[in-house]
């Protein structure tokens, strides 16, 4: 072999055996942060009874802002769902971004809908509105309909036409629990200067869906949706809990977070040129207000649920990875001023050096592991003990982590009742090594790639609807 | 769950110090699978412990809602509950007088707030020892069941370290139409500071009429702090308390602090008359655009037809609070013939709205 090929080789090595003890740092400092912190979690959702807490007056009106682009399939159901919400004063605006479908057709037959006058009371940059609609039987819900641009334009035209201090954003097809709204309030009524709170997104395939109501939960039939589930459990229940412990939330989820209406106005609205505008907005939030000197709290906080549906084939799955990927990309080199300056605090210092190098670069550092890996194994010298005790680590640390996520759910939530269903997230966590995990790295790979060709657009997502074979 | 980390980083340091690296490395890989199992079982014997938890609740459920139900009909003694709850089910019995006791009022609630006197005692033990969620607990078990006989524990939780026991504290005194614990409370608002004022005012209205004249009092003096005036005024609002308007008119054209005046001017747009009318119509000249939305707001319940001359340019104003307001307000005071005059031909979609509303 070649000098410089043995030099290349050592490099990689150093660079993927730091990024793998880096990660797993980072790994273990959140999930030991997110163990403690939900274990006081649930202790206290026994003294604050939500419900309780919101009846006694004082919760603030709240706008659900659900941007629709041909959701003709899911677009009812999830309306109805967000009608039927256990919180006392609420408005609805799904805004149709130029269905090509017969998603407002759908919406107007099914609640009555009939043309209204609602005047915009911020200015964010928008698409033409064409038409607003109000629903004449539920004077609460109202639609409007815009030419297309996107999910961010249609945020941004919620919250233009958003009457409240608070507005959640969402995805049309999430479908919310009927106290979703009471809880993730809380933070709001405990700290007046919250300015945005996620919650948590869990997976509705297979699951039973009845009148916008999740009855009966259990894992997906699909070996790739259940994949996803032990994802979403890390991702939420070890990665954003852990984060919110450490008071460096960096992401909420598009699907499901409520924000204060005032101050995201005053930011600007959401960025329509970034397909990652969820992080986008919570970045730019984070920096609006450390720059100005505006105390402020961002978080997140996991018993408020949003179920969604996730992709079950390999085509649409690898396309919202990509887009994942890249709007991770295009928001963290925006942002990269914030990256490790001190005037930023545990953000700059802390989740943004996270998110740029492990995040952002790490799925190029993995593959390049692979690669590595693949040419020793050509020149013969693959097979030796450290290559694999590496890899065998790697994979430990995979499976640890994720089997420890699962505890984190039995600790806190324990939303899958079924012990079958349990005990098959641990046969996932030690699954999920042996190609999904290395498909994953391929799409986020994809997605760095497509970000640095400025590639745009969002790709589509099929959808089934809740009630067909989700309700089964 | 601590053990797993901990029994990592022992063998991470000993396979540190290893001179072999495939030793090291065997040694991490056993602490991982070792950790995994760990997790695992730790899953398992959580899901077996909650399973068993839940069963063993329901029994005692079980056996306790039918002599309960019979005591509160009157078919059954009181003293014959003492007997079916174990020594060792004493706080659980309370738990379950408590969710019994959420959904009643009046006598019943009293009649199960006598039946657990005898287990209360093991329950304010636990409201000044333990964690701050027990302590909470602790205190909203008193409060819902025997607020009367603990009501100085209860107080003491208004100065409990914890803010969580505190607010809690806080939430059973406000449930209770009383003055000296709305000013208890009122007194040491500055330990809730952090918490959104409109929920502190709610929480503090909840305590009803006796609530009004401490928060006047603190409405109306000048050396409490801006947030507890602008919490005052908020629950003022809630209770629709009429003789408040006047310390909100005095502040109001004192004009110090934008937030305090428009707290001031929303409950004046409650309470308010046309003797408030002057500062009111002052206020619409503001330069912050919330001051000038309110005070539009508060012109449309004290103010008269007159007032079209303030209301009417205010519909041009760069705020579109302003402008709603300014059109809701000319709509009360003069009817939509009104707005539509002030607005003219090319009324905006605000105008518009207001007129459709």
């Amino acid at each position: 072999m070649p000098r410089a090929g043995v030099w290349v080789l050592g490099a990689v090595y150093v660079i993927v055996v730091a990024y793998f003890v880096l990660l797993n740092l980072f790994y273990l400092l959140t999930s030991l942060a997110a163990f403690a912190a939900l274990r006081r979690y649930a202790r206290r959702l026994k003294v604050l009874d939500t419900e309780e807490l919101i009846a006694g007056g004082g919760a603030p009106p709240i706008t659900l802002i659900a941007p629709a682009f041909n959701e003709e399939a899911t677009c009812v159901e999830a309306t109805r769902a967000l009608l039927t919400l256990r919180y006392p004063e609420y408005e609805i605006l799904v805004v149709n971004d130029g269905s090509r479908d017969a998603t407002l057709a759908r919406l107007t037959e099914a609640f009555a809908l009939v043309p209204a006058v609602r005047a915009p009371m911020a200015a964010v940059p928008t698409k033409p509105v064409r038409a607003v609609l109000r629903s004449a039987r539920h004077p609460a819900l109202w639609v409007i309909d815009k030419e297309n641009g996107g999910k961010s334009d249609a945020l941004n035209v919620g919250l233009n036409h958003c009457r409240t201090p608070l507005f959640c954003a969402l995805d049309a097809d999430s479908l919310l629990e009927r106290d979703a709204l009471a809880r993730v309030v809380r933070p709001f009524l405990e700290r007046k200067d919250t300015v945005a709170v996620g919650g948590i997104i869990r997976i509705v395939n297979d699951c039973a869906v009845e009148d916008g109501t999740v009855t009966r939960i259990r894992l997906p039939k699909k070996l790739l949706a259940r994949f996803q589930v032990l994802e979403y459990l890390r991702a939420f229940l070890a990665g954003r809990m852990g984060w919110a412990a450490l008071d460096a939330t960096l992401i909420i989820s598009g699907a499901f977070g409520l924000f204060r209406r005032s101050i995201v106005v005053q930011a600007g609205g959401f960025a329509t040129d970034t397909v990652g505008e969820d992080m986008e907005l919570v970045v730019r939030l984070h920096r609006a207000c450390r720059e100005r000197g505006v105390p402020y709290r961002i978080t997140f906080i996991p018993d408020p649920v949003a179920w969604t549906e996730c992709p079950e084939t390999v085509r649409v799955l690898g396309r919202q990875r990509d887009r994942w990927q890249r709007g991770l990309t295009e928001v963290l080199t925006r942002h990269r001023r914030m990256l490790l300056r001190p005037r930023f605090g545990r953000i700059g210092l802390l989740a943004y050096p996270y998110f740029f190098f492990l995040e952002m670069l790490g799925p190029a550092v993995e593959m390049a592991g692979y690669l590595a890996f693949v040419v020793l194994l050509a020149m013969g010298r693959g097979s030796g003990p450290y290559t694999w005790a590496l890899l065998a680590v790697a994979l430990g640390f995979g499976v640890a982590l994720s089997v420890a996520a699962v505890a984190l759910e039995e600790l806190s939530f324990r939303r899958y009742p079924r012990i079958r269903d349990v005990v098959g997230l641990f046969g996932l966590a030690v699954a999920e090594n042996f190609g999904y995990r290395q498909l994953s790295t391929w799409w986020r790979i994809r997605g760095m790639i497509s970000a640095m060709r400025g590639a745009k657009g969002w790709g589509t997502m099929t959808r089934k609807g809740f009630g067909s074979e989700a309700g089964r | 769950m601590t053990a797993p980390p901990a029994a990592l980083f022992a063998v991470a340091a000993q396979a540190a110090a290893a001179s072999d690296v495939a030793t090291a490395l065997s040694l991490v890989i056993a602490a991982l699978v070792a950790a995994s199992l760990l997790f695992a079982a730790f899953t398992l014997y959580l899901r077996a412990r909650s399973t068993r938890a839940a069963a063993r609740w329901a029994r005692l459920e079980e056996a306790w809602t039918g002599p309960l139900l019979d005591v509160l009909a009157g078919d059954r003694p009181a003293s014959d509950l003492p007997a079916r709850v174990a020594r060792r089910d004493r706080l659980r019995f309370a738990d379950f007088l408590v969710r019994f006791a959420r959904r009643l009022r009046g006598p019943e609630l009293e009649q199960v707030g006598r039946i657990a006197v005898p287990y209360l005692q093991a329950v304010a033990a636990r409201a000044t020892a333990g964690s701050a969620e027990v302590r909470a607990r602790s205190l909203l078990t008193l409060g819902l069941l025997q607020p009367g006989r603990f009501g100085a524990a209860i107080t003491g939780g208004l100065d409990d370290p914890s803010p969580l026991v505190a607010m809690t504290a806080a939430r059973v005194l406000a449930r209770r139409d009383a003055a000296q614990h709305v000013k208890a409370i009122l007194a040491r608002l500055h330990r809730f500071r952090d918490w959104n004022p409109g929920f502190l005012a709610s929480l503090i209205a909840g305590a009803g009429p006796a609530a009004a004249p401490p928060l006047r009092a603190m409405l109306a003096d000048p050396r409490q702090p801006v947030e507890s005036r602008i919490v005052a005024a908020e629950a003022l609002r809630q209770l629709h308390d009429l003789t408040a308007a006047a310390p909100a008119a005095a502040i109001v054209a004192e004009g110090a602090d934008h937030d305090l005046v428009a707290a001031a001017l929303r409950l004046l747009a409650a309470v308010g008359s046309g003797a408030q009318a002057p500062a009111v119509r002052e206020a619409c000249a503001s330069p912050d655009p919330v001051v000038r939305a309110q005070a539009c707001a508060a012109l449309g319940a004290v103010g008269a037809a007159s007032d079209e001359a303030l209301l009417g340019p205010a519909l041009a104003d760069p705020d579109p609070w302003v402008v709603y307001h300014a059109a809701r307000s000319l709509k009360t005071i003069g009817g939509a013939a009104l707005l539509e005059a002030a607005a003219g031909p090319a009324a905006g979609p605000m105008v518009r709205q207001v007129l459709a509303e």
